[in-house]
């Protein structure tokens, strides 16, 4: 059987075209890569390398004709949901492939990038941003292309953690600030997946195919934000996540929600605030209110100044206070974070023959000390 | 104006040799910002390229052939080390002066070949490292100059990050073609890192004693050298600097002096240094330093104060912060390495 890993260049594709070929009996697994500089990187694995764009049904064929599946892993961030989406041409391409079966990475994204249990369903999911929008444009081709008889199976991934994997990287990053909680006391079951699980989820699938269809990967069995912060920070000896509480997290969340509900009230909502707090600015920064102000306050009783001028002191000491040791802002990226979990069919689980638990701890210990540390290079 | 301007009363010609992403992200965004400079040309021979440069810049010609170009003052040259050294042969038979793309040279014999070829031609070359620019380089050198921490004990300097979503086709990606980039990550990124420590240090020379080369087919993805360098005061430190294409490293220049550490950021968004103890944990950020124009963020900045610096240099006919010369020292480390360790093909670190 021949297997073709595309975007094999790329984070997860890399992944796949290194470790399918040693888990799969009688497997050849063919990367495919954009140009050869991705492809010198895996001169050392057991795949074999063939470079080309599939952007094209002609390119396509030449490069994937004997190949029985396709693990299509490639994505290109230009012109993402334009009718002319690099994407959706590439599933088109490969479309035309004589591949029997055809497995997507989509994203989970496709629900939002702050999933709301009852308002992204699995029927309406509702994306928010181009990436996810475009996924979905893709999965919806992918449906079409494969009514044949063919299998054809989207697989939407949250973000993948593991040895080099960059929402590792972030994981860390926010264990190493002091000013970072984790919402919810991280007990929100998260929408990730351990990079093992990824592998070991689509070698299962290559060997036992499920019907055409739609499924959630995460991690099996499903565990908390709490659970994967805690397995960084206890392999990379850094302190625990701090928690933010339940409160302040449903206050957040509710403004990365806010965030993505641009209806009509929320954008009317917006310019009449943003009008009020600049009309507010110029007032309060012009010097004829400032004195009319300071004016005022001189003809009221001295009491009443005194009370005034300490509630203003009293709420600005609060604010600072409030201020200090803050996060100064949660990043986009966050939001998921403070999602909920992704609605929809979820992937059963497939043994993980890729490595044993002890394995997978060293690979991270030796992928964080080479760049957490100045001269981690040289501790090897 | 720039005083060169104002010697000849017009505009510095300046013209475009390669229309690829650093001319297009780099240079033209300033070049076409300064008032003293007049873009004349785009030459590439990818002219459907060229032209879509040109057109975004307002540059009105654009060639194929360096030989049917308009005269200039200064010729930007950035395409890929591997093609330049007949680009250079017509640049100096004109009489342009040359601002040249890191890396400037494959070699140290190549790279003092063209410095004869210049000063035959009576013409300035510069080599454009744009990190010495960043404010955190600036302000270690200072430092280190100055010997304000103590003496430099040892420096620690890594980068690395994985390849990932290239965008490029194989038409586009010159990387993968040895013979055009003069190798892998050495020679294209490293360089850079190079470059700025040996410029923050000061050195002198350096003596490699040990240099390690991990090649995925021909091209290197991943390099670990360590060695002592001689500074400008003849006192010596130990180093290591390492990169790799293939995972994420430390990424930033740490300066152990006797008294403190200096983190110095590679990244030009925050192109700044950190005072740090001695696990590392940041004490104070120092984003830019008293009386200096180096003082930049990064960027922009960066790229204009480079040109300024070229632009003096041309003026002045002195050896500036980017004359050619003074890029020797790295382009000697980076031939080194690679002789170092003879290539053989070896496996993926991953």
């Amino acid at each position: 059987m021949r297997i073709a890993v595309t975007g094999a260049g790329g984070q997860i594709g890399f992944r796949l075209a290194n470790w399918l070929p040693t888990h799969l009996d009688d497997a050849e697994v063919i990367a495919v890569t954009r140009n050869s500089l991705q492809g010198k990187k895996l001169a050392g694995s057991a795949c074999t390398v063939r470079v080309g764009s599939i952007e094209e049904p002609q390119g396509a064929a030449q490069l994937l004709k004997d190949c029985d599946v396709v693990i299509h892993c490639a994505l290109s961030w230009e012109s993402l949901t334009h009718r002319d989406s690099p994407n959706i041409v590439m599933i088109k391409a490969l479309a035309q492939t004589p591949a029997r079966l055809f497995i997507f990475l989509s994203t989970i994204s496709v629900y939002s990038s702050c999933i709301e249990a009852g308002r992204n369903t699995f029927e309406h999911p509702r994306p928010d941003d181009d990436y996810g929008k475009d996924k979905l444009l893709c999965e919806a081709e992918l449906a079409r292309r494969f009514a044949d008889g063919r299998i054809g199976i989207t697989l939407r991934l949250g973000p993948t953690y593991g040895p080099f994997e960059r929402f590792s990287r972030r994981i860390i990053d926010c264990l190493n600030d002091p000013s970072f909680r984790l919402p919810f006391g991280g007990r929100r079951l998260s929408n990730a997946a351990r990079i093992d699980r990824v592998c070991a989820a689509v070698a299962g699938l290559i060997q036992r195919p499920l019907d055409s269809g739609v499924y959630n990967l995460t991690d099996d069995p499903h565990l908390t934000w709490k659970d994967i912060f805690d397995w960084h920070s206890k392999l990379c000896a850094l302190p625990e996540a701090s928690f933010l509480d339940d409160y302040e997290s449903s206050r957040l969340r509710e403004q990365f929600l806010m965030r993505k509900r641009k209806n009509l009230s929320q954008l009317s909502r917006e310019l009449i605030l943003g009008s009020a707090a600049a009309a507010t600015q110029i007032i309060s920064s012009s010097e004829l209110f400032k004195s009319a102000a300071s004016a005022t306050l001189g003809r009221l009783p001295d009491s009443w100044e005194v009370a005034l001028r300490k509630r203003y002191l009293h709420n600005q000491v609060l604010r600072e206070i409030d201020a200090v040791g803050a996060r100064s802002s949660w990043e986009p990226w966050t939001s998921i974070l403070f999602s909920d979990t992704a609605p929809g069919t979820y992937l059963p689980a497939y043994p993980s023959a890729m490595h044993d638990r002890d394995q997978i701890d060293h690979e991270l210990l030796q992928w964080y000390t080479r760049w957490a540390f100045p001269d981690g290079m040289w501790r090897d | 104006l720039n005083k060169f301007q104002k010697k000849t009363g017009k505009p510095i010609k300046v013209g475009v040799i390669g229309a690829g992403e650093v001319a297009n992200s780099y240079h033209l965004p300033v070049l076409a910002a300064m008032r003293e400079v007049e873009l004349k040309w785009v030459c590439d021979l990818d002219r459907t390229r060229a032209t879509r440069l040109a057109r975004a810049f307002g540059i009105a010609e654009v060639e194929q052939d360096l030989g049917n170009c308009a005269e200039v003052d200064i010729a930007l040259v950035a395409i890929p080390v591997g093609n330049r050294r007949p680009i250079l042969e017509t640049i100096f038979s004109r009489r342009w002066n040359a601002f040249v793309e890191k890396p400037f040279a494959v070699s140290r014999a190549e790279h003092q070949e063209i410095l004869r070829s210049a000063e035959e031609a009576g013409v300035q070359v510069g080599a454009a490292f744009l990190r010495r620019f960043y404010s955190g380089t600036a302000i270690a050198e200072q430092i280190v100059a100055q010997s304000q921490m103590g003496p430099i004990l040892q420096i620690w300097a890594t980068e690395g990050m994985q390849i990932r979503s290239t965008g490029r086709d194989e038409a586009q990606s010159w990387r993968s073609n040895r013979l055009a980039a003069g190798g892998g990550l050495l020679i294209e990124t490293g360089c850079h890192m190079v470059d700025q420590v040996l410029v923050i240090s000061g050195a002198r020379q350096f003596t490699l004693e040990h240099c390690e080369i991990t090649y995925c087919d021909d091209v290197d993805f991943e390099f670990k050298t360590a060695g002592t360098l001689e500074l400008r005061d003849g006192s010596r430190c130990r180093f290591g600097i390492g990169g790799s294409w293939l995972q994420e490293l430390y990424n930033a220049i740490v300066i152990e002096f006797e008294r403190a550490r200096l983190k110095v950021s590679l990244n030009a968004d925050d192109a700044g240094a950190w005072l740090v103890d001695a696990q590392g944990d940041p004490i104070a950020h120092l984003s830019g330093i008293a009386r200096s124009e180096l003082a930049n963020k990064g960027g922009a900045q960066a790229v204009y104060a480079e040109w300024s610096e070229f632009l003096r240099q041309c003026d002045t006919r002195q050896p500036s912060r980017v004359c050619a010369e003074s890029a020797l020292l790295t382009t000697s480390f980076v031939e080194d390495c690679y002789k170092y360790q003879p290539r053989t093909c070896s496996d993926s670190r991953i």
